[in-house]
């Protein structure tokens, strides 16, 4: 699996979406992106990428776009 | 049947409002005559959610429908958390409000940090007013005594928390939220007030949510809340 398709299943399965919801969207668009669903969106790419974020890049994980931005310093290019 | 003249509405909206709480033993029969003489310009009727007849009624006398309030409560057990949430938590602290922050509460929620609330809602109030109530409200709550905390991240002012107790066992969460700045970052998940109140000698925390909330109701319920009561509520502008 390449990473953004790891990226986008992460998405799909702690928000509970569909792959094409995913790109574009942002906290608070959908319901399930509240702060609950934030908890379980960040914990899944974690487990994808098997990275532990800073509290900063947590909060700061505010779209799609934005946490292919906070990826790269992790090292994860999408 | 308890009919309030609500007086701080007053002061909030512009204008005279009355407040009913119906409760679970009312007979519609007992109370009709006395419900259907209010003519305030503003009336909120809550309703026991198990009393469906009296919701009935109350809707036949023109009311409507405009959120459940449900209560909840914590008995301060100690809360296991995912990992993340506990790292969240931990980068959270909290001081009991100073001036300055006091200023900065009624900056934001002048900004418009809340708008699920039944004012906010209602199209003959809106968010602008909704505004105003909150101040008053926070402002009354601070001469009534209460307790309020303003939640740090990175020694940075993030939300608060309003606590409120008659008898120092049972503390009340009347009000709590994040700042703008913090308003889309899953810190609605971080709550510290069952570790103040056990700090303070509390024993139980209870707080009410709006049905037209749920993104917050979620966040209680993970946070270790259980749901014990709910009210339905209905307004009228005459």
């Amino acid at each position: 699996m390449s990473n953004k398709e790891k990226y986008i299943q992460a998405f799909v399965e702690a928000l509970e979406i569909k792959e094409d919801q995913a790109e574009g969207l942002e906290y608070q668009s959908i319901p399930q992106w509240d702060s609950v669903g934030h908890m379980g969106l960040v914990a899944a790419v974690e487990d994808a990428f098997d990275i532990m974020m800073d509290t900063d890049d947590i909060i700061d994980f505010s779209s799609y776009e934005k946490g292919i931005e906070l990826l790269r310093k992790y090292d994860v290019e999408i | 049947m308890k009919v309030i003249d609500a007086v701080w509405e007053k002061r909030n909206l512009g204008i005279d409002a009355c407040e009913v709480l119906f409760e679970r033993e009312d007979a519609v029969a007992d109370i009709s005559s006395e419900f259907e003489r209010i003519s305030a310009p503003y009336t909120v009727v809550k309703v026991p959610s198990d009393r469906n007849d009296i919701s009935e009624y109350v809707q036949k006398n023109g009311y409507r429908y405009i959120e459940d309030l449900i209560g909840m409560e914590h008995d301060l057990h100690d809360q296991v958390r995912h990992p993340l949430h506990q790292r969240l938590y931990e980068a959270v602290a909290y001081r009991s409000m100073t001036e300055e922050d006091y200023a900065v509460l009624q900056h934001e929620i002048q900004s418009g940090i809340f708008d699920s609330d039944r004012i906010s809602k209602d199209l003959k109030f809106g968010k602008s007013i909704s505004a105003v109530r909150y101040c008053n409200w926070v402002a009354d709550l601070r001469e009534q005594g209460a307790a309020l905390y303003t939640m740090l991240y990175r020694q940075e002012p993030s939300g608060f928390i309003i606590l409120l107790t008659k008898d120092g066992s049972c503390y009340q969460s009347v009000l709590g939220g994040a700042y703008r700045r913090y308003l889309k970052t899953g810190l609605g998940m971080v709550q510290k007030e069952q570790e103040i109140v056990k700090k303070l000698g509390g024993k139980k925390l209870t707080t009410n949510v709006s049905s037209n909330n749920p993104s917050q109701l979620k966040a209680l319920v993970a946070n270790g809340y259980v749901p014990v009561t709910v009210q339905h509520v209905f307004v009228k502008h005459n």
